[in-house]
C-alpha cells in the first residue's frame, strides 16, 4: 500500500463519526458521510451500496454520454465504473472524496471506451474545443464600434413570465434544454454535468476533472450559455 | 453624455465584459473588487440583468432534470457481484 495511504482501520466501522485520516494526521478528503458509507460497504451492507449507485449513477450515466455516441454504450461504460468500484473499494485510500473518486474511474474508463470505439467526432472531446479565447456569446450581439462598443446590439428578450417551474412544465424547453446539454462536446458537457446537474463544488470539480478554476469557470460559461441560448430559441 | 442604461453607473465595464464574468458571477467565484463592479453593472444595465437572470434560471432548471434511469437487470447484477465481494460480516 502507498506510504502515505489512510489508516483506514476496522475501527471506523465500529466508530463511524470517525473521519478517516492519513498517516501525517491530516483529514483524507472524505466527508463524514462518506466515512460511514465506506464502513457499511466494507461490512457487506447491499443498502450501502444501493444508496452509493443512486447517488451518483444519473451523473454517470450523464457524464459517460459525454465520451461515446450512444446511451447503450453508456449504460456499459457506467455498469464497468461500477464493477471497478467492488473490485477496488478495499484499496480506496479516502484522500479524496468518494465521489471524486468514483467520477476518475468513470472518465478514465469513458475515455478508453471512447477512444477505442472511435466514436468520437476526431477526438474533440479530449481536447479544447475551441479556443481558450473564444467568447461564449456571438460577439456580433454586441455593438463592434463607436461610443457603446461592447454594449447590447441585440440583447435577450425578457423572460420575465418564466419560474423554474414553468420552464420545467414546458415539454419545448425541456427538451430544448436535453438536447442542447447531449449535444455539448465532452470537455463542457462533463462540468455542466458535476456542477450544475449533479451540484459538486467547483473546487471538487476541478479535483475531478484536474482542471484549473479559471478553466473551469471558461468551460461552465460556455456549456451555460450554448444551454440557454437552446431555451431562447426554444421560446422563440 | 447620452442617457444609456450601461452607462447609468460608472462600472467601468461593457456588457460583453460582464457576460463573459456572468457564471463565475453567479457562483460567487470573483475577486470582491472584480464582484462589485458586475454588480454594478447589472443594477444599472436592464439588459445585463435579464441575461444574468435566464442564466440563473438554466443552472436552476438543470440541477432538476429528470434523472436517467437505472435499469433493473444492471442493477441486479451489480448488486450480485457486490454481494459475492462483500459477504455481509457477522
Amino acid at each position: 500500500m502507498n506510504a502515505d495511504a489512510t489508516t483506514y482501520t476496522e475501527s471506523i466501522g465500529h466508530n463511524p463519526s470517525l473521519i478517516p485520516k492519513s498517516k501525517e494526521g491530516k483529514p483524507s478528503g472524505l466527508t463524514k458521510a462518506e466515512g460511514q458509507l465506506i464502513a457499511r460497504l466494507r461490512r457487506g451492507d447491499e443498502g450501502a451500496f444501493d444508496e452509493l449507485v443512486n447517488q451518483h449513477h444519473g451523473a454517470l450515466i450523464r457524464m459517460a454520454m459525454g465520451y461515446v455516441a450512444d446511451r447503450e454504450v453508456a449504460e456499459e461504460v457506467v455498469q464497468d465504473t461500477w464493477l471497478a468500484v467492488i473490485e477496488s473499494l478495499n484499496r480506496f485510500e479516502g484522500r479524496s472524496s468518494l465521489r471524486t473518486w468514483v467520477c476518475g474511474i468513470l472518465i478514465h474508463k469513458a475515455k478508453d471506451r471512447g477512444v477505442r470505439e472511435k466514436r468520437h467526432t476526431s477526438f474533440s472531446a479530449f481536447e479544447p474545443c475551441e479556443g481558450e479565447n473564444d467568447e461564449a456569446v456571438d460577439p456580433s450581439r454586441f455593438q463592434q464600434s463607436g461610443e457603446w462598443a461592447g454594449h447590447w446590439a441585440f440583447p435577450p428578450k425578457s423572460w420575465d413570465d418564466q419560474t423554474p417551474e414553468k420552464l420545467l412544465a414546458s415539454q419545448q424547453a425541456v427538451s430544448a434544454m436535453q438536447r442542447a446539454i447531449e449535444m455539448l462536446p465532452a470537455t463542457l458537457k462533463e462540468v455542466l454535468i458535476l456542477r450544475d446537474v449533479e451540484g459538486v463544488e467547483a473546487k471538487e470539480v476541478c479535483e475531478i476533472l484536474n482542471i484549473t478554476e479559471n478553466n473551469l469557470y471558461v468551460r461552465l460559461h460556455r456549456a451555460r450559455e450554448r444551454v440557454r441560448a437552446a431555451v431562447e430559441t426554444a421560446l422563440g | 453624455m447620452k442617457d444609456h442604461p450601461s452607462q447609468w453607473i460608472h462600472s467601468g465595464l461593457t456588457c460583453r465584459d460582464v457576460v463573459v464574468q456572468a457564471s463565475a458571477y453567479l457562483d460567487d467565484q470573483l475577486p470582491f473588487f472584480t464582484t462589485f463592479r458586475v454588480g454594478m453593472h447589472v443594477a444599472s444595465c436592464a439588459d445585463c440583468r435579464t441575461y444574468m437572470k435566464q442564466m440563473a434560471l438554466v443552472c436552476e432548471v438543470a440541477a432538476r432534470l429528470p434523472k436517467p434511469y437505472r435499469s433493473p437487470i444492471s442493477r441486479l447484477s451489480l448488486r450480485q457481484h457486490f454481494a459475492r465481494s462483500y459477504p455481509p460480516s457477522l
